[in-house]
């Protein structure tokens, strides 16, 4: 059997796709992990990779920039704290990342955020957000941003995830 | 089996057949045919006939002498081309169960195109119970005024139709005069209720009365509701129909029919199912229906297959040229192949796992039956052998992307019947969350108005533990109408890997 990389549900080989939440299955998951094959075999690099290890390293806090979101629909503020880098996106069934903010609340699904939507990254007097290969894009001021390219965020701007739409606000 | 020119169509084979073919299509026949287990009452003449044409072609020194007596064929170019598509080029071997998915092609020649299509003889079953008072039996009369206007001369409809009693408004047997039949058509008044068998089985008498395998033979029935206890009569009149080579469609209009109902009928016959969600789509569809019927190059088209053992046909769905449910037990009824853009079908296989066995290893061997109605001798026959190289490395190599994105999308129709399938089984936390899923590749996709739907209905699940009809229906077609080609089907390569020639 191979397991569905996203909701780690059990498919036969050879399934291309995962008949529970419709998630491509790699092709070469075609091969199962050779601890299936040959269990107490212990080579190296044999083991599945660990989801956490895929988790950025525990960021410092920068106390110099802060930086809030507003949600234009409701006008709710999300306030980060204490974090340099943090994920947006929304909390779903069992997936093996989650993103550091679920915008779940803000009936993030009906307005198309992927689950792990875009990075936002607080460096020096600078902050970045980066789209994460999204469904349905990542837009500052209404303008597409490639995904997995970083863009620079300006006080005032709005950033839509599909169509759920922030209002950055930096206080220096 | 019809009285052939020749000894080929006596056997239903093509002239080039192999020693191999010939053996297996004289078996078949045989089995069919022998005195003792044939109901027909020239079973032994037809039996005595296959039993001669064996006998001089199964010998290669009297084939070649018969084949010299013979007159040239009409058509020397290929009949059909028919392709398969594996979703890997090896099987591993491996101690536990595994799927391949193989897509099978049948293609049309592009001359095709040119030739005369086929007449029909096409019966329209329509339902006038009192539901469809109004618009709906105002754009059915309308549209059949229409579509009568627009017949062909040999083409032939009838009309039946039918409440909780079934009457024939227009024979197939008479050439009535077209403005009689309007007025006829315009004199229909619903009442009653809905009897489903009633108008199926006044519409198969129609249809076989004037049968011929030079026709494309179909029934349409049109229906907004429930048929009640009668389900299992209406599959006997569809398991008659499919053994003559008519096909059942189902067009279902609003949301009070019952679409699995629909669909087993369809699949049995190699006919397609429909849903119409508002009256002016009637006309649309039907006259969809029609002009698919007048474009016909093949029809009847059969899959007899015989599973190896181990091998196990999960699942099997037709998506050219259009998307419906087949049958996953052998005859598949395929239907018909079209001038274009020809017939597609994908099968999914389980595998029991393979621990000792190298070398190829066969999933599946069958014969894909047919009828080119414009030919003289209609029946041809296609030999279909599935199988694969058995390794001990897995292919890592991505599937055929064609493949990939028929599957891909036959994955959203197969979550929203598992979703349906949950709550039939009482869990309804699961049924909703396949249908979130769901809505969520639908989004990525583009389809922001299916999206909202198959959402809205996820909360219905756990609001109040069902879906709407409407919404389960729209869901379902919905997702069906993803696997149909929107302008981004690739253009058909001709001649495909594996031509037949006659």
């Amino acid at each position: 059997m191979i397991n569905c990389p996203s909701c780690r549900h059990e498919e036969f080989i050879g399934a291309l796709f995962c008949s529970e939440c419709g998630t491509q299955l790699n092709y070469q998951s075609l091969s199962p992990p050779k601890t299936a094959l040959y269990p107490g075999d212990t080579e190296p690099g044999s083991k599945p990779i660990d989801p956490e290890s895929l988790r950025k390293a525990p960021s410092k806090p920068l106390p110099d920039t802060r930086l809030s979101l507003k949600v234009l629909d409701t006008g709710a503020i999300i306030a980060p704290e204490g974090e340099s880098e943090f994920t947006l996106g929304r909390v779903s069934g069992s997936q093996p990342i989650l993103p550091d903010i679920d915008l779940t609340p803000y009936q993030a699904y009906e307005s198309g955020v992927s689950r792990l939507h875009a990075t936002i990254k607080i460096e020096k007097m600078k902050i970045i957000v980066i789209d994460l290969g999204s469904a349905n894009g990542t837009r500052v001021n209404g303008k597409k941003i490639p995904p997995h390219t970083p863009q620079p965020l300006e006080n005032g701007d709005i950033l839509t995830l599909g169509k759920f739409k922030l209002q950055v606000l930096i206080h220096l | 089996m019809a009285q052939g020119a020749d000894y080929y169509t006596d056997l239903g084979v093509s002239r080039d057949a192999s020693p191999e073919d010939i053996r297996r299509a004289y078996h078949k026949a045989a089995r069919e045919l022998h005195p003792d287990v044939s109901d027909e009452v020239d079973a032994t003449e037809l039996f005595l006939r296959i039993q001669s044409a064996y006998d001089v072609l199964s010998d290669p020194v009297k084939r070649t002498k018969y084949d010299q007596s013979l007159p040239p064929q009409e058509k020397t170019g290929p009949v059909v081309s028919l392709s398969t598509i594996y979703s890997r080029e090896t099987l591993l071997k491996i101690n536990e169960p595994q799927i391949i998915y193989v897509m099978i092609e049948l293609l049309a020649p592009p001359d095709a195109k040119t030739r005369p299509s086929p007449p029909m003889n096409v019966c329209l079953v329509l339902d006038r119970s009192t539901s469809m008072q109004g618009e709906r039996m105002d754009t059915i009369k309308n549209t059949a005024v229409e579509l009568i206007r627009q017949l062909r001369q040999d083409d032939l409809l009838s009309i039946i139709t039918f409440s909780d009693r079934a009457e024939v408004l227009v024979s197939a047997d008479k050439r009535t005069d077209k403005n009689e039949i309007e007025k006829k058509i315009k004199l229909i008044q619903p009442s009653g209720g809905t009897e489903i068998f009633r108008g199926l089985e006044a519409g198969f008498f129609e249809v076989r009365s004037r049968y011929s395998n030079s026709f494309a033979n179909h029934i349409i029935l049109l229906t907004d509701g429930r048929t009640y206890g009668d389900e299992g009569d209406c599959m006997r009149i569809a398991d008659q129909a499919a053994i003559y080579g008519i096909g059942i469609s189902g067009l279902g209009i609003g949301a009070e029919w019952n679409d699995a109902f629909l669909d087993t009928l369809a699949a049995r016959t190699g006919g397609n199912s429909m849903y119409i969600s508002q009256s002016k789509d009637i006309e649309k569809l039907l006259k969809e229906k029609f002009s698919g019927l007048g474009q016909i190059y093949a029809e009847r088209v059969t899959f007899d297959l015989n599973m190896k053992p181990g091998v196990e046909l999960n699942y099997a769905f037709r998506i050219s040229p259009d998307a419906n449910l087949l049958k996953s037990t052998s005859p598949i009824r395929l239907g018909m192949i079209p001038k274009e853009p020809g017939l597609a079908f994908v099968l999914e296989f389980l595998l029991d796992p393979i621990v000792s066995f190298s070398g190829t290893l066969p999933l599946a061997e069958g014969q894909i039956s047919l009828d080119i109605p414009t030919r003289a001798n209609p029946n041809c026959i296609l030999s279909l052998h599935l199988s694969r190289q058995v390794s001990e490395i897995p292919d890592l190599e991505p599937p055929p992307t064609r493949l990939v994105n028929a599957i891909s999308q036959l994955t959203l129709y197969r979550i929203q019947e598992r979703a349906n399938q949950y709550l039939v089984d009482g869990h309804p936390d699961d049924a909703s969350r396949h249908l979130h899923n769901l809505a969520t590749h639908l989004f990525s996709q583009g389809q922001n108005e299916l999206a909202r739907t198959t959402l809205q209905e996820a909360d219905n699940i756990k609001q109040r533990g069902s879906l709407s009809e409407t919404g389960k229906k729209a869901i379902k077609y919905g997702t069906r109408a993803l696997l149909l080609p929107a302008g981004a089907h690739e253009p058909p390569n001709w001649p495909a890997e594996e031509v037949k020639k006659q």
